[in-house]
């Protein structure tokens, strides 16, 4: 069994959590978008399926419960027009970067390492939504990552 | 864009990409915070790297 920080432990759930949400949220988009948006959403999806693979298998490998996803994501808005997507979809990331932010501080070698490559492809990613980018993708970025899909009733979750 | 011009965004491109690369590198042998610090500078530079690739 490997040994995680009971802090990296801790962040590595929150990386989970975010991306349970991303799954969702690109879910939605690409069943509610077309052409070129929809293909982008689809291979976001399938990358943030995979690492969510991978984080639940780490965690199981501490000998910790992987978090599970919730059942419904407030994404904030109806995903009606692309620009709605690409605003959520570059939220989600800015998000997860965030997330991964911080088990980059908490973890140590090998996962150090990877969690900082998944926070180079949030930002990355987010920038391709966005068209611009942030002066340090995931670090300064707790109010836009509060602002990430979250489960309703959830403290971040806005009023519907 | 001028083939000059082409050629010196497609550099710098590469010099972002490099850059970002190059400050994963030494993230195992620093101190956690600075290793988020470092991270977060690397992830700008990838996201550079992008958007200069897509003509943004």
């Amino acid at each position: 069994m490997k040994t995680l920080s009971g802090s990296a432990e801790a962040a590595a759930q929150k990386v989970l959590a975010g991306e349970h949400a991303a799954v969702y949220a690109y879910a939605v988009v690409a069943a509610r978008m077309s052409g070129t948006v929809r293909t982008l959403a689809a291979a976001a999806y399938d990358a943030h399926r995979a690492r969510r693979s991978r984080l639940e298998t780490l965690l199981r490998d501490a000998g910790a419960e992987p978090v599970a996803a919730e059942p419904a994501y407030d994404l904030g808005a109806l995903v009606t027009t692309e620009a709605i997507a690409k605003a959520l979809a570059a939220r989600v990331e800015n998000g997860v970067a965030a997330t991964c932010a911080d088990l980059v501080l908490t973890a140590n070698g090998d996962l150090r390492v990877e969690a900082a490559r998944w926070q180079l492809d949030a930002a990355v990613r987010a920038a391709g939504w966005s068209g611009t980018t942030l002066a340090f993708p995931g670090l300064g970025e707790r109010a836009v990552a509060s602002a990430s899909p979250s489960p309703p009733g959830s403290p971040s979750a806005s009023a519907t | 864009m001028s083939g000059n011009a082409d050629g010196a965004v497609a550099s710098l491109a590469a010099a972002e990409a490099a850059a970002a690369e190059a400050q994963l590198a030494g993230l195992a042998a620093v101190s956690g915070g600075m290793a988020r610090l470092l991270a977060g500078i690397a992830a700008c530079e990838a996201a550079h790297a992008a958007l200069l690739r897509a003509g943004k």
